[in-house]
C-alpha cells in the first residue's frame, strides 16, 4: 500500500477542516489504518474477497469543496417517504425531501466523530473501518425521540456520480428513543465506472422497547466498483430490529454487520440477499453478540450466483456465559445458476451458556429439475419456469421486510434488475 | 386420442418399461394398477415429458388437431399446452409464488399458445372461483405459496384445481388418492368426475380399489415388471382387491 499517498490525502482532509483541530480519534484511526494496511486473503474475514486488483489504485478522498453538476437519478419511490439524498457521501439538503417532523430529528456532527464502537466489536481491527473513521467528512446523525411513531419510512439515498479513483466514507448514526417505531431504507447506488471505493458506516441504536425495520440495498454497476458497507446494530432491552440487506453487483460488494444484544429480551431478525452476475463478487460477514439473555436472533442469508460470480458468507453467533435462554438461528442458502459460479460459506457458533438454543446451517444447490418440470407440466416454458423459481428464491427475503410498500418497491426493483 | 406403442423406457441404464401398448379414446377412464416398482408412475411421467427418463424405443402418439403427433418430440410445456396434464404423486412446493399467480400464469400461458385471449384479474378470479367449488377449496389457499405448508390432502386437492383450470384433454393422475382420508377422497374424486366428459380422457394410476368406487373406470390394466400383463373392466380391480396380484396374475 502506498502509505505516503494516503498521508497526503489525510493532509488534504485536515486543510478541508479549515483550521479546526482534527480530533485525536481521527488521527488515531488513520495511524491504525496505516498500521493495518489493506486486508488480504490471508485474513480469515477476507479469505474469499479478492480485493488486490480493486485497491491497487491510490484513491482520492472525495472533497466537500468539490463542486460538480448533479446527474441524479430519481429513486422512484411511489409511496410517501422522507427522502434524504447524499451526493457522493455528503448530505444534500436541496435535493432532499422531508417533512418538518423529519427535519427536527436531524443533527449534524461535523466536528465530533462517531460514538465509540462497542467494546467487543471486531471493527476495531478493521482497516477499512479505520479508513472510514479517518476520512469521513461528516457524521449524519438522526435522533428519533422517545414514544414516537414515524409513519413514513426515512430513506438515506446515497448516489455516487461519475468519477474514478474516488473513495467515499459516509457515516450515519441513528438513535431511536424508547418505545418508538421507525423504518429506514439505506440505498447506495453507484452509476460510476472505474475503480472507486465506497466505504460507508452506519449504526442504529435501539433504546428499550423500540422497533426498527431497516432495509439496506447496495447496487453497484461497474465491475471495478468496490463497496464495503459496515453496519452496527445495538439493541437494548425488549427492542426489536428487522434488518434486511441486499448486495447487487460490483467488483466486490461486501457488507459486514455486527449486532449487539445489550439488553435482555431483544429480538433481532437479519435477512440478506446477494445477487451476482458476470465476475462479480458479493459477500456478507455477520457477527451477532448475545451479551444479555432471553433474546432472539434469526438470520437467513441467501445468495443467487450466475456466470462466474462468487459469494461468501461468514457468520458467527456469540452467546456470552450469562446470556441464558437465548434462541438463535443462522442459515445460509445458495442457488447456483451456473456451473462456473462459486459459493463459500462458513456459519459458526460460539456458545458459552448452557441453556440456549442455537442452530446453524448452509445449503448450496442448483436449479431443481423436479421444480422446473412441475412448472413446465403446467404449460410454463422452461425459461419462464427458471425465472419463477429464481424469483421465488429471492422473494423469500424481500417478503421478510414486513412493509407492503417497501416490499412492492423491492419486488419491482429486482424485476428490473433481473431483466437487465 | 392416445396411442402408446411398444414403449421402452430406462433410467440410469435400468429398463423400467419394457414394451407398453395402450390405446385411450376420448371419454374413457383407464385405471393402471400394479405392484410397487412395476413402472406405473414412470408411464405417466414419460407421457408428460419428465426429463429423467430415457425412451429407448416406441412411440407415444397423441391427437393434435386430428393428426397423430409423437409426444416424445414435444417439450413438457408444449404437451401441457396441447392438453396433457399430470397430477403429481408428490406435488412440488414452489415457495415465493402464490397459488393464484401460479394458476394465472399457467392458464394464460396455455391461452396464449392456443390463440385464446388471456384473462385479466377480475375475469380470472371469477373463473377460478367456479373451479374452486369443484374441490371445495378455501380461497385462502390462493394467496399462499404453491403447496408450501399444505397438508398431503390439500396438495392433492390443489392438483385437481390445476386440472380444472387447465381443462386438459388427457389427465394422468398419479396416485392422486394416496394420503387422502375418506372425506378428502370423496371431494377429490367428485372434482375429477365433474371435469371428466366425453371429450377428455383420464388415466388413473392407483394402488387401491377404493378410488375406483368413486371414479368408475372403463378399463383396468395391470402393469407388472414394465409390461401391461392383463386388461379388463372395473371387475378386474375387484378381483385384485380379493386375490391380490398373485391371485390374479397366476
Amino acid at each position: 500500500m502506498n502509505t505516503s499517498h494516503y498521508k497526503q490525502q489525510f493532509d488534504v482532509l485536515k486543510n478541508n477542516f479549515s483550521g479546526q483541530i482534527v480530533s485525536k480519534h481521527k488521527l488515531d484511526s488513520f495511524d491504525r489504518f496505516c498500521e493495518l494496511g489493506w486486508p488480504t486473503t490471508r485474513e480469515e474475514a477476507w479469505r474469499y474477497s479478492k480485493i488486490n486488483k480493486l485497491v491497487d489504485e491510490d484513491f482520492i478522498n472525495y472533497s466537500l469543496n468539490l463542486e460538480r453538476p448533479s446527474s441524479l437519478v430519481n429513486a422512484n419511490f411511489d409511496f410517501p417517504v422522507s427522502h434524504l439524498v447524499f451526493r457522493n457521501g455528503v448530505f444534500d439538503k436541496q435535493l432532499s425531501q422531508l417533512s418538518r417532523e423529519a427535519m427536527s430529528y436531524i443533527k449534524f456532527k461535523d466536528k465530533e466523530n462517531f460514538l465509540p464502537l462497542p467494546e467487543k466489536s471486531k471493527f476495531h481491527n478493521s482497516a477499512l473501518l479505520n479508513l472510514n473513521m479517518s476520512f469521513n467528512l461528516q457524521t449524519f446523525s438522526l435522533d428519533i425521540p422517545e414514544n414516537t411513531i414515524v409513519s413514513e419510512p426515512i430513506v438515506f439515498h446515497f448516489l455516487y456520480e461519475d468519477g474514478s479513483s474516488n473513495m467515499y466514507h459516509p457515516q450515519i448514526e441513528v438513535s431511536v428513543g424508547h418505545h418508538s417505531q421507525v423504518k429506514f431504507i439505506e440505498l447506495h447506488s453507484s452509476q460510476q465506472s472505474g475503480k472507486n471505493l465506497i466505504n460507508p458506516l452506519s449504526r442504529v441504536r435501539l433504546a428499550e422497547s423500540s422497533k426498527v425495520k431497516y432495509v439496506r440495498l447496495s447496487e453497484m454497476t461497474d465491475p471495478y466498483n468496490f463497496h464495503n458497507g459496515q453496519f452496527i446494530g445495538q439493541l437494548e432491552k425488549s427492542s426489536d430490529l428487522h434488518f434486511v440487506s441486499m448486495n447487487l453487483g460490483g467488483g466486490l460488494n461486501r457488507l459486514d454487520t455486527e449486532f449487539f444484544h445489550q439488553g435482555e429480551g431483544a429480538y433481532l431478525e437479519v435477512n440478506g440477499l446477494c445477487y451476482g452476475k458476470n465476475k462479480e463478487q458479493v459477500s456478507y460477514l455477520s457477527r451477532i453478540f448475545h451479551e444479555k439473555g432471553n433474546g432472539e436472533s434469526h438470520q437467513l442469508y441467501k445468495g443467487v450466483l450466475d456466470d462466474q460470480s462468487s459469494s461468501s458468507f461468514d457468520g458467527l453467533i456469540y452467546i456470552a456465559p450469562k446470556a441464558q435462554k437465548v434462541n438463535s438461528s443462522q442459515m445460509n442458502k445458495n442457488l447456483l445458476l451456473s456451473s462456473r459460479a462459486e459459493v463459500n460459506t462458513k456459519p459458526q457458533l460460539d456458545i458459552n451458556a448452557d441453556d440456549v438454543k442455537a442452530a446453524h446451517g448452509a445449503t448450496v444447490s442448483e436449479l431443481n429439475d423436479e421444480e422446473i418440470f412441475y412448472l413446465m407440466s403446467r404449460g410454463i416454458e422452461k425459461n419462464q419456469a427458471t425465472k419463477i423459481i429464481e424469483k421465488a428464491f429471492i422473494d423469500e427475503i424481500i417478503l421478510k421486510v414486513g412493509d407492503l410498500n417497501i416490499q412492492k418497491w423491492l419486488l419491482k426493483f429486482f424485476e428490473n434488475e433481473r431483466s437487465s | 386420442m392416445l396411442e402408446v406403442k411398444n414403449l421402452c423406457v430406462s433410467v440410469d441404464g435400468n429398463e423400467i418399461l419394457k414394451g407398453i401398448n395402450l390405446t385411450v379414446n376420448a371419454g374413457e377412464i383407464h385405471a393402471i394398477m400394479g405392484p410397487n416398482g412395476s413402472g406405473k408412475s414412470t408411464l405417466s411421467k414419460v407421457i408428460a415429458g419428465h426429463p429423467s427418463y430415457e425412451v429407448t424405443s416406441g412411440e407415444i402418439n397423441f391427437d393434435i388437431n386430428r393428426q397423430k403427433t409423437n409426444l416424445l418430440e414435444l417439450e413438457p410445456d408444449i404437451r401441457a399446452k396441447e392438453g396433457v396434464f399430470l397430477a403429481f404423486q408428490y406435488p412440488i412446493n414452489v415457495p415465493g409464488i402464490t397459488n393464484y399467480d401460479f394458476l394465472k400464469t399457467s392458464f394464460n400461458s396455455v391461452c396464449e399458445y392456443q390463440g385464446a385471449p388471456k384473462l385479466e384479474d377480475s375475469d380470472f378470479r371469477n373463473f377460478l372461483n367456479e373451479k374452486m367449488k369443484y374441490v371445495e377449496m378455501n380461497p385462502q389457499f390462493l394467496s399462499r405459496p404453491v403447496n408450501e405448508g399444505f397438508s398431503g390432502g390439500e396438495k392433492k386437492r390443489n392438483e385437481i384445481l390445476q386440472m380444472a383450470v387447465l381443462n386438459p384433454r388427457l389427465a394422468l393422475l398419479d396416485e392422486t388418492d394416496s394420503g387422502l382420508d375418506i372425506d378428502a377422497l370423496k371431494i377429490v374424486s367428485g372434482g375429477i368426475n365433474k371435469i371428466h366428459n366425453k371429450n377428455n380422457a383420464v388415466i388413473l394410476v392407483t394402488h387401491y380399489q377404493r378410488l375406483l368406487d368413486y371414479i368408475v373406470p372403463d378399463y383396468v390394466h395391470i402393469l407388472s415388471e414394465g409390461k401391461i400383463v392383463k386388461t379388463g373392466d372395473k371387475n378386474l380391480a375387484l378381483e385384485l382387491e380379493k386375490g391380490g396380484y398373485e391371485g390374479v396374475l397366476n
